[in-house]
């Protein structure tokens, strides 16, 4: 587990991950919990503003109220309609007079008996009045009237220090109360009356059962959260108008902020993800490359690597690495060099350049087999410098050496590319040629011999003539190959004799026949 | 007689109301403003009062300036804002040689009054009291007994003086109750009306009452002038009805005296202008027109 760094690297991108995840599922449920605590202290904030809302409602009905009590005409004419008798009409244009400018629904005037004086019609509201105005001298409360669920405000009238009778005024609770309170405090009301719903600016819920269970209703699916906001007048579980909050704007909040989460979820993701897959491809390719190299190496090979740009810590060791190959190129370059130069000088001539006869050992099987396999002819050609000591003495060593060197350049020259040279003594030659038949090879013997006596060999301003004399062998009895190279040069070397006893500068082809020899001059 | 007659725009509009509170500060500011007036030289005479005897004022304005040779100013349209017989008083006691004021009053007062304050009563004319009713109601004529019944509360439904089954609603305004006021010739003591009744506060108010109430009765002087809107019509009493004439003959039994009043030493001009407000030609045309009797008896 986690051997490499590939593995540690995904698995730490991988913990970051899911810590990512767990933040944000945390925000998530954090902010879920957050919306919906809020949601209840908005509901609650919501229902004491209506409530408050409202009292100030009660409370300036109730001013209206007791402004039509204070009316010293007003307790004046209660007066004499009651105790006299008077038109009740005139009470009723005295009040229109003086107060018909009250945003008022109804009024209602009552006499110390709890007739009304003046609206008559509302009997409902002069009962429930009377009801309610016991032992009091004012106060508020709500009633169902014939049309409208109304707010009721009342205040006794006194006049010459007795009771006169009763004002009582009324404020619709009607659709544009609702209304008004819904643009004011959001949401939806709702009158509930007789576990229906009597009247609601909620669409589609009037006349619907309202049975609210844990502060909630279902109508058509959609569930609401129902708070109730208590009036005055009432008791404690006779609550009529409820503040209304749809569960599925709450949602759709909700929904709003786990689509934002998850976004931010995926952008993260997808960031770490992304970081994570760089993170192991920047470190993955300079170590597969180091990796494919150290293998090369290790096979001992020194493949080029190419440097890079980048100045990272892994990019540097890349960049050190290739400069160390580059180097352990170049030592290898040399190593062969002189290897190659080893070898060169092992199987040649350091004077000539020619093949030595150590190399002509290793050379010849394979020869051999060559000429066996091609049906051809191995011959090999003898040269032997004629009187080269006498120069020697002559003309001194140095000179010597520059004519066996001006031998090999004569023998470069008149040889083909297919021809093996070999310095094989201190002045004798060996020219291997593989030809059709003798034929051939005594036309090289020929040539060479000729290009000896033609070209003189030059030391400083002197010319030294040189001739050369050639033994030819071209035989092959199907010895082995030690044998047969050994039996060839005997030959040949038998056939040189000849030539330098024949009187030298001359070539002379050894035969089968011992004393068969072709000589050419 | 017809109420109605004077359709002369004398209700409280906004710029009657302003310069009645104009008037009040002045006259709460009185005594401060008094030295600087002689010393300027002030030539103005000006005269507060209540509201019936201010309408009789207020017609000869013209008149009484001609007679004077100065400017009259007049406070006390429809007595509101406390301008009226008290008010009188005080303005008539409180005239300088420099500041010439006077009072005019709608009801005589008691003679220690006028020793108290230092006052002189210049006595202008007999103002009838009208009896109101509301003029859906079928009675134009009674009683002065029953009238006075009616008030005492001994009558309290018009069937008793044979009208309808109503109850009657009495609406008083017993103003300046320590003096012998006008309504003091329906009833002496505001003990002797009706304990439930309606007690107006202004004149306008009493009619306003009669109007409301289809049972009311109210009185009022004859110098009120009536709106066209107004559903009140004056009673005769005992046949007779309220005139100048009926006073004469004393055959009309409710009415007040409506007079000027000043201080003891009352300067020349505001003695030319009560002369010219007692005896002048357009007081006669006033007293006429308002069927005033007047005082005076060479101009009787």
């Amino acid at each position: 587990m986690l051997r490499t760094y590939r593995a540690r690297i995904t698995f730490y991108n991988a913990l970051l991950m899911v810590f990512l995840a767990s933040i944000l599922g945390y925000t998530y449920f954090y902010s879920r919990n957050v919306i919906l605590e809020e949601a209840e202290i908005h509901s609650l904030n919501l229902s004491n503003l209506l409530r408050s809302n409202i009292e100030m409602e009660e409370e300036k009905l109730l001013h209206y109220t007791e402004v039509v009590r204070d009316d010293l005409n007003i307790q004046e004419y209660m007066f004499i309609t009651t105790e006299v008798g008077g038109d009740k009409q005139a009470l009723w244009r005295l009040y229109r007079r003086g107060f018909g400018w009250l945003p008022v629904a109804n009024t209602v005037f009552i006499d110390n008996d709890g007739k009304a004086i003046l609206g008559e019609e509302h009997r409902d509201l002069v009962q429930a009045v009377n009801d309610r105005s016991d032992g009091a001298s004012e106060g508020i409360f709500y009633h169902q009237g014939e049309t409208d669920f109304e707010l009721v405000t009342w205040a006794n009238i006194y006049y010459q220090g007795g009771p006169r009778g009763i004002v009582a005024l009324t404020h619709p609770i009607d659709r544009e109360w609702l209304e008004h309170h819904h643009f004011f405090g959001g949401n939806y009301l709702l009158i509930g009356e007789d576990g229906r719903i009597s009247l609601s600016d909620l669409e589609g819920a009037e006349g619907l059962q309202f049975q609210p269970e844990d502060g909630i209703i279902r109508i058509d699916e959609n569930v609401y959260r129902v708070r109730p906001i208590p009036l005055s007048g009432e008791g404690d579980k006779d609550y009529r108008l409820w503040l209304v909050i749809s569960e599925q704007e709450l949602l759709d909040k909700l929904a709003h902020h786990s689509s934002l989460i998850l976004l931010l979820l995926l952008v993260g993701g997808l960031a770490v993800l992304t970081t994570g897959l760089l993170s192991v491809r920047n470190f993955n390719r300079p170590m597969n490359q180091l990796m494919q190299i150290t293998q090369a190496v290790a096979e001992g090979k020194l493949p080029k690597l190419k440097k890079s740009a980048e100045t990272n810590e892994i990019n540097a060791l890349v960049n050190h690495f290739a400069e160390m190959l580059t180097a352990l190129r170049n030592k290898q370059a040399e190593i062969d060099r002189v290897h190659r130069q080893l070898k060169e000088n092992a199987i040649t001539d350091a004077l000539t350049g020619l093949y030595n006869r150590h190399h002509l050992s290793n050379l010849f099987p394979k020869l051999l087999a060559q000429v066996r396999r091609e049906r051809k002819w191995l011959c090999a050609l003898l040269l032997d410098l004629d009187h080269f000591k006498r120069i020697n003495d002559e003309h001194g060593h140095p000179a010597g050496d520059r004519c066996l060197i001006h031998a090999s350049e004569l023998l470069r020259a008149s040889s083909r590319a297919s021809d093996y040279l070999f310095r094989i003594g201190g002045e004798e030659f060996l020219i291997i040629s593989i030809s059709d038949d003798a034929e051939g090879a005594m036309i090289l013997a020929e040539k060479i011999r000729r290009s000896f006596e033609a070209r003189a060999c030059q030391v400083g301003d002197r010319e030294i003539v040189i001739t050369a004399s050639i033994g030819v062998s071209c035989a092959d009895d199907g010895r082995p190959a030690k044998q047969a190279m050994s039996n060839l040069l005997s030959q040949a070397d038998k056939a040189l004799y000849r030539a330098k006893a024949l009187g030298r500068n001359r070539v002379v082809n050894f035969s089968d026949d011992l004393t068969q020899e072709t000589v050419t001059k | 007689m017809d109420t109605r007659g004077n359709t002369g725009d004398l209700r409280a509009t906004p710029a009657g109301v302003a310069r009645l509170a104009l008037a009040l500060i002045w006259l709460l500011a009185m005594p401060a403003m008094a030295a600087p007036a002689d010393e300027t030289g002030d030539d103005v005479l000006r005269g507060v009062g209540a509201h019936f005897a201010w309408i009789v004022f207020d017609a000869i304005e013209a008149d009484l300036e001609a007679a004077t040779g100065r400017k009259i100013e007049l406070y006390g349209k429809n007595s509101m804002l406390g301008v009226g017989c008290n008010a009188a008083v005080k303005l008539a006691r409180q005239a300088s040689e420099h500041g010439d004021t006077f009072g005019f009053v709608c009801c005589p007062l008691s003679e220690e009054e006028v020793e108290r304050e230092g006052l002189i009563v210049h006595p202008l004319a007999l103002e009838p009291i009208l009896i109101l009713v509301h003029d859906d109601n079928p009675i134009d004529d009674l009683g002065s007994a029953q009238v006075r019944a009616i008030f005492r509360g001994e009558i309290d439904n018009w069937k008793q003086v044979g009208g309808p089954d109503r109850p009657i609603v009495v609406v008083t305004r017993l103003h300046c109750k320590k003096r012998p006021g006008h309504w003091k010739t329906i009833l002496p003591s505001p003990g002797d009306f009706r304990p439930t009744r309606l007690k107006a506060n202004s004149a306008a108010a009493m009619v306003q009452r009669i109007n409301d109430f289809a049972g009311a009765i109210g009185h009022t002087g004859t110098t009120w002038i009536f709106q066209p809107g107004d559903h009140v019509k004056a009673l005769s009493i005992d046949g007779v009805k309220p005139t100048a004439a009926n006073l004469a003959d004393g055959s009309y039994p409710f009415h007040r005296q409506l007079s000027a009043i000043t201080n003891r030493t009352p300067s020349s001009d505001v003695i030319k202008l009560i002369r010219e407000a007692q005896q002048g030609p357009a007081f006669r045309r006033v007293a006429r027109e308002y069927e005033l009797l007047p005082l005076n008896p060479q101009e009787r």
